[in-house]
């Protein structure tokens, strides 16, 4: 009985030691981020949000982090993704604009006359963040 | 009086199974060392190839006086300018930089019997025999870490497909007419076109690398300095399954259109790796450098040295696709001309 128990912790340490240690170290540590986005009070509709994470931050300045982006549906409400379809943002301090979509056919961007298209506002994501609401 | 128990040669169950899993632990460990170590010979042969690209550009200079210009247009353009963004004749196709840079990599018999002999790109196509030529693979434009097609059917509009429609001397595609189409063979390897989306009006080009249609550029034009540019990238076909497109050596399908820009050329358009499907679309993936290799890009920049770019490098863009101005280390590394001196370690 005691050997197989034995045999047994053995196995699952060394399972342990084979699972952990894994892991990407060009993809930093992401958190789900979702929210609505505002603009003079409306919601922007179909428009992107962007959030840039900020150099520093105890990383290499050259290499910050992967742009977060998320795309608003009609009443405004984003789910950011980074590295992968909608696993959020780089934990850390961000800045954070809005746009409208670009204009495939004249490569003009259609944000040109968007009230809010030069505000910025910079926004910490934290682990076990809830939604976020961003008033511009 | 108990009789001692006979010696038990044999293994328990228990001992068995230990071993059993300790042996299997141990393959678990060394399958994904010799993985690694398979990647990392590939990634080293496609970082070769980039140098021997981007030296082959240093000796094209030093023959021509000048950077190999980014797409060679045919000439009919000058008659039957482009009115409109999807007129005809802005789809006619055109050589590129690799059919140029071709007797500097020891394909010179090649080149001499494609470009060198035809200057319309779409008239090369529609010969059988030149069309053989540009449908075989070369190893120097495949990245081994990349496992696309020998010829690139990328579906994406009529891009990477070249088309075999007449109209007056000269060939060209039209999406809506859709006659029979080719594909060639594919490129890993793409030339930096602009710091952000592509910029076209009425088929005037505006960039800021030195890759551009019929550019004529010398090294002399790169005041950012030839250690701070980049010069040639890396595009995958498929990234986790997501089409990232890579490019053609050939030629671009619709030249006047922004068809170089997908088949031959990159731009800043989205991050390095925009692999997310759900936020970057089809024309975001096809216009940005991307690879197989673990979390960034492999780059030459115009003094030859070959260089890992992290997709964590500091890139900054308003909205879904880049239209701003540079303004972030990627940017700044693309754009020859920004004043913003960024070195690379």
């Amino acid at each position: 009985m005691q050997n197989r128990r034995l045999g047994l912790s053995l196995l699952s340490a060394l399972a342990l030691v084979l699972t952990g240690g894994c892991g990407n170290p060009e993809e930093y540590e992401v958190v789900p981020v979702r929210g609505v986005v505002t603009c003079q009070g409306k919601p922007v509709a179909n428009g992107f949000v962007n959030f840039t994470p900020l150099q520093g931050q105890e990383r290499d300045p050259s290499k910050p982090g992967k742009l977060a982006l998320g795309k608003t549906d009609s009443q405004g409400r984003f789910e950011l993704t980074t590295y992968h379809n909608g696993d959020g943002a780089i934990v850390g301090k961000h800045v954070v604009t809005v746009s409208l979509e670009f204009n495939e056919e004249t490569g003009q961007d259609p944000s040109a006359r968007f009230p809010c298209r030069n505000k910025e506002i910079e926004i910490e994501v934290k682990r076990g963040m809830d939604e976020v609401k961003i008033e511009f | 009086m108990k009789s001692k128990p006979k010696p038990n040669r044999g293994f328990t169950l228990v001992e068995l199974l230990v071993v059993i899993a300790i042996i299997g632990i141990l393959v678990g460990l060394l399958l994904p060392a010799v993985q690694a170590a398979r990647e990392a010979a590939r990634r080293m042969q496609c970082s070769n190839n980039l140098k021997q690209l981007a030296l082959a550009i240093h000796n094209y200079e030093s023959a021509y006086k000048r950077i190999p210009p980014g797409s060679i247009l045919p000439k009919l353009f000058a008659q039957y300018p482009p009115t409109t963004h999807n007129n005809n004749m802005a789809r006619t196709a055109g050589w590129t930089w690799s059919t140029a840079i071709m007797p500097m990599i020891e394909l010179g018999n090649l080149y001499n019997v494609t470009a060198g002999i035809q200057p319309v790109m779409g008239q090369a196509v529609a010969d059988p025999v030149m069309q053989a030529i540009l449908r075989q693979p070369l190893s120097t434009f495949r990245c081994p870490s990349d496992a696309g097609p020998v010829t690139n059917d990328a579906p994406s509009e009529s891009h990477f497909r070249f088309g075999l429609v007449v109209q007056g001397t000269d060939w060209y595609i039209d999406g809506s007419t859709a006659g029979p189409r080719v594909a060639l063979s594919t490129s890993n390897y793409v030339a930096m076109h602009h710091h952000r989306a592509h910029q076209i009006s009425n088929g005037v080009f505006t960039y800021s690398g030195l890759f551009g249609p019929n550019s004529n550029k010398k090294f002399g034009d790169i005041t950012d300095g030839t250690s701070n540019t980049i010069c040639l990238g890396e595009r995958a076909y498929t990234v986790s399954g997501v089409m990232m497109h890579a490019a053609v050596w050939g030629g671009c399908a619709a030249a006047w259109h922004d068809d170089c820009i997908d088949d031959a050329w990159a731009t800043a358009r989205s991050p390095i790796n925009p692999t997310q499907d759900a936020i970057y679309n089809t024309y975001a993936r096809q216009q940005a450098l991307s690879s197989n290799h673990t979390g960034g890009v492999t780059v030459a920049l115009f003094d030859g040295s070959v260089h890992f770019l992290s997709q964590n490098i500091d890139f900054r863009m308003n909205g879904g696709n880049n239209t701003t101005a540079a303004d972030s280390i990627y940017e700044y590394l693309i754009n020859g001309t920004d004043g913003a001196v960024v070195t690379l370690e």
